[in-house]
């Protein structure tokens, strides 16, 4: 993968280095696009995509690509659709870092260091106090864990679609207020709060391995459960999770086993570690999931860890 | 196909087997911003030239 290799990721550190979505920077379609047209954001990302060579910038159509820039949105480099070759990539920020000598002198910027920062959490789960990181993967069984198929330098032919479906897997986020609805409140097991386990399988119970697809409609988690009973007597206590879903809309579902552990903190009232993981199978295909040639039913896992930040390493 | 239980005993190496490893998160050693135009604002108090990816 392009951001894996080391000599790129020696010339990003030259860089502001920046991931975002696309569609409502430079929406397609007329109705998001006349929303926009006023936003500087948009405008700058579209003065940058028109100073740019014929064939690198994509008009009409998806802006999706690597873009390389000055502070005013100056063109350096950039192509729409790059991002499989890392041959190719690395030679154009190093282009990009030759224009940017001229352009910085040219413009006296200053060129002050890229300082450090952690990892940025989506703004609707940044700060909240219980946020889980989720990722979510095909599986090639339901018995066989160490069968899972993963990208290595190699392995797959990485520019081609059919290579990324062999290895793909994705991530997203869920976050909830409330960190102590989680825990149990007697020694008996008992369910979880229904609306807290059907958020869960609203939002993130969804097969958006290769691509996007909606969340549930809450008449749509056919059925939820979620147990926790509290193993022991130590502290923290240790929390033990099990559970099913099975949500449904038309042909498109999944069914999932649940099982998970955690530690509480009753003096900080929060976790110290948090572990849940579904495994089940996934049917049918959302309109840009990129499921329409394999609607399965095919087994798929969910993986959702408590988010610890990182120590700074940079 | 409808599948051993999910049990306590294999409930880490499931866990392990579906999140990525250290080789498939590599890219997360490059600082990521998350969203465009407040690196774009950052980009121009530091002088510096901007790589986004989108």
């Amino acid at each position: 993968m392009v951001w894996s290799d080391q000599r790129i990721q020696k010339l990003a550190e030259n860089f502001v280095p920046v991931a975002d979505e696309v569609y409502m920077l430079y929406p397609e379609d007329p109705y998001n696009l006349e929303r926009v047209k006023d936003e500087p954001a948009h405008q700058l990302f579209k003065r940058f995509g028109e100073s740019m060579p014929k064939g690198d910038w994509n008009h009409p159509g998806t802006k999706q690509g690597i873009y390389l820039m000055g502070p005013d949105g100056e063109y350096l480099e950039g192509r729409f659709a790059a991002g499989s070759d890392p041959k190719d990539i690395a030679q154009r920020i190093e282009r990009a870092l030759e224009r940017w000598e001229k352009l910085r002198k040219d413009k006296k910027y200053a060129n002050k260091a890229v300082p450090a920062v952690g990892e940025q959490l989506p703004p609707d789960v940044a700060g909240k106090p219980m946020v889980l990181r989720v990722s979510l993967r095909d599986l090639k069984s339901l018995d066989k864990p160490s069968a899972t198929p993963r990208w290595r330098e190699g392995a797959f032919d990485d520019g081609a679609w059919a290579g990324f479906m062999q290895w793909a897997w994705n991530q997203n986020w869920i976050a909830f207020d409330e960190p102590q609805r989680w825990i149990p409140r007697g020694d008996d097991e008992h369910k979880l709060p229904d609306e807290l386990v059907r958020k869960l399988c609203r939002e993130v119970l969804v097969d958006n391995v290769r691509g996007q697809a909606p969340p549930w409609d809450d008449e749509q988690v056919e059925h939820a459960e979620l147990r926790v009973r509290r193993v022991g007597r130590g502290t923290p206590w240790l929390l033990a999770y099990s559970g099913e879903a099975r949500m449904k809309h038309g042909e498109r579902g999944y069914e999932a086993s649940l099982l998970g552990e955690a530690e509480w903190d009753p003096a900080r009232k929060e976790f110290v570690r948090f572990e849940l993981v579904a495994l089940g199978m996934r049917r049918g295909a959302a309109q840009f999931n990129q499921r329409e040639n394999d609607k399965g039913p095919k087994p798929m896992g969910v993986a959702l860890r408590l988010y610890r930040p990182a120590p700074k390493s940079r | 196909l409808l599948q051993p239980a999910l049990t306590t005993e294999n409930r880490a190496e499931w866990m392990a087997a579906v999140e990525p490893d250290a080789t498939e998160t590599a890219y997360r050693a490059i600082p990521w911003r998350n969203q465009f135009w407040p690196a774009v604002q950052e980009a121009r108090e530091l002088g510096r030239p901007i790589l986004f990816w989108t």
